[in-house]
């Protein structure tokens, strides 16, 4: 892969600055600078403060990535960056600091989307995909099933939740349970010590006949109702919340529902390969009970590592590499940003060039 | 020097300016779109249309220079990551001067330079007359944001003519002509020349002025 296009990728759809290089399917270089420790003391993501962080990270965090690969910026082959789905002064940073650099440059911009990205990332950890399969994204502005046929070009959404993402259900519930925010991982370390089995927390969309309307949706909404009622209802009587035990069965419904809905994707759609990716597949219950379930059904299970599940460089430049393969057109330069970015459009602006 | 301007503090303002040594300014290209948002769609293109006017190609730009507001937040950093990314993707300089600063470039009295902070309150910041950029008592009020009425008391105390875009939404504050002062690729590049010369620092800091808008919940909501 030495001699395929050299791509950078640049991540800005939330709090993290990300910049990554990769080559074919070589990542090269993956720096990422986090504002989240000025987000917390709010109890959740400030946009103007995330904002200001990018525009200063930018500079210092492309330095470091290419300090890391030992490449030139004028080396580079192609630019890409998220155009969205994602907050849209965050956004802005990202993508007019990407424009002005490919123009200076003289290389194609590729405006991507964030969200597949999470599944494209994938392919530099686990190697090239199969022909088709079912990506999960799974974080704290998404929970979506994408049938994948080509990374690049051919991406299909099968569903996604109705109401909470299911890293959204764990921040909420993290402050029901008085844990700092962000909950995904306060949830999950006090799940660690709790009894998964202690409250029987409903399933959202999973009785028969939600499971024939919403086969591929998701809802964590009442879930997250229900967890409510059972910490009050302490709170109520004076008694102490048992915070594991709530975590853990509350982190239980929601693997649960992700892995039985995906899995029955798969046997509906008779696909043998699923991709999870996003910032809450790097739950612990959600990844060993994907791991036996999977594995008992005989599907090909791939989950990258949690530094590749939150958000990073290395997505945006694993889907802009994927992108440069296919020989996809350029992004015009005054592409817009885009917060709702729908996930079945990987590119923004470009179609099929014609050789 | 051929420089790129760049601002994004109210329109978006992008022009080409040669700077021979010792010489005058000449303006090579400039383009100017009104839209006080959108910077972000047009930002690029238009920089492509000002070098290809001044037949230039990226390489050829030996500095660039950057209005780094007071002005609302998210154009204003559209400008600055832009300018940044550009010079970082060509090899060369880049410079940030005050948007009021290059507004006030091209005038020769006293006067107060206001703009449009949106929420009813102005960006605003005063000159002396018969200076410029390169005299440290030219700026005698500091980049400000507040009420049309407080330019007006500092005129009233200190008297000068206000002009910038805020006049043609604040007729209090307008006279004749005082519209028609605006951002320029030459005032831009008129400041950051000066300030080189006496070696004004020209950081791209953003000058926001305001705080984020934070809202810290109130506690949780009961749910039953």
């Amino acid at each position: 892969m030495s001699d395929a296009p050299l791509v950078l990728g640049i991540e800005s759809t939330c709090d993290e600055t990300g910049v990554a290089l990769v080559r074919g399917l070589d990542l090269l270089a993956d720096v990422t600078a986090s504002s989240m420790d000025d987000h917390a003391r709010f109890g959740g993501i400030v946009p103007e403060v995330a904002s200001r962080a990018h525009l200063e990270a930018f500079g210092p965090t492309l330095e470091a990535a290419l300090e890391q690969a030992q490449v030139r910026l004028e080396d580079v082959d192609a630019v890409a960056v998220a155009a969205g789905p994602g907050l849209s002064g965050s956004l802005a940073v990202g993508v007019a600091s990407a424009k002005a650099l490919a123009l200076g440059l003289g290389v194609p911009l590729h405006g991507v989307n964030h969200v597949i990205g999470h599944v494209a990332v994938d392919a530099l950890v686990h190697g090239p995909f199969p022909e088709t399969f079912l990506g999960l994204v799974v974080s704290g502005g998404h929970s979506s099933l994408l049938r994948v046929n080509d990374i690049a070009t051919d991406v299909t959404e099968l569903g996604q939740t109705l109401d909470d993402a299911a890293g959204e259900a764990f921040d909420k519930v993290g402050r029901l349970l008085g844990l700092p925010y962000p909950g995904g991982p306060h949830v999950d370390r006090a799940a660690a010590d709790g009894d998964p089995a202690a409250f029987a927390f409903p399933r959202g969309l999973s009785r028969p006949k939600d499971l024939q309307r919403h086969p591929y949706d998701f809802s964590f909404s009442g879930l997250k109702t229900a967890v409510a009622r059972v910490v009050e209802g302490f709170e109520d009587r004076g008694e102490q919340v048992p915070v594991a035990d709530v975590a853990a069965s509350f982190s239980e419904a929601v693997a649960d529902v992700l892995v039985t809905k995906t899995l029955r994707a798969c046997e509906i759609n008779e696909i043998g390969t699923v991709v999870v990716g996003g910032g809450f597949s790097a739950n612990s219950r959600l990844r060993s009970l994907a791991a036996d379930r999977f594995a008992d059904a005989g599907i090909e299970l791939r989950i990258p590592p949690i530094r590749y599940c939150t958000d990073n460089g290395a997505m945006i430049a694993a889907l802009g590499s994927a992108v440069v393969r296919a020989g996809l057109e350029a992004s015009p330069m005054d592409f817009t940003i885009d917060s709702q970015m729908p996930l079945t459009q990987v590119v923004m602006g470009a179609t099929e060039s014609a050789a | 020097m051929r420089w790129l301007a760049i601002d994004t503090s109210g329109g978006t303002t992008v022009g080409v300016v040669e700077a021979p040594d010792g010489g005058a300014l000449v303006e090579l290209a400039s383009h100017v779109n009104p839209d006080p948002r959108g910077h972000v769609e047009a930002l690029t293109p238009m920089i492509g249309r000002a070098l290809a006017d001044a037949e230039l190609t990226p390489g050829e730009v030996d500095a660039v220079v950057v209005g780094t507001g007071p002005a609302p937040f998210t154009g204003l950093r559209v400008g600055i990551a832009s300018a940044s990314a550009f010079a970082r993707g060509v090899g060369c300089v880049v410079r940030g001067v005050s948007s009021l600063d290059a507004i006030a470039w091209s005038t020769h009295g006293s006067v107060v330079v206001a703009t449009d902070a949106r929420r009813r309150e102005v960006y605003w910041a005063a000159y002396a007359g018969g200076l410029g950029p390169a005299d440290h008592a030219w700026r005698v009020q500091e980049p400000a944001v507040g009420p049309p009425s407080d330019v007006l008391d500092w005129v009233t105390a200190n008297r000068g003519q206000v002009i910038g875009p805020a006049t043609a939404i604040y007729p209090e504050l307008a006279s004749e002509g005082s519209a028609e002062a605006t951002v320029t690729p030459m005032g831009l590049v008129g400041v950051a020349c000066a300030s080189m010369r006496v070696g004004t620092p020209t950081p791209l800091t953003p000058l926001y002025l305001r705080r984020p808008d934070v809202h810290v919940g109130a506690g949780r909501k009961r749910a039953t």
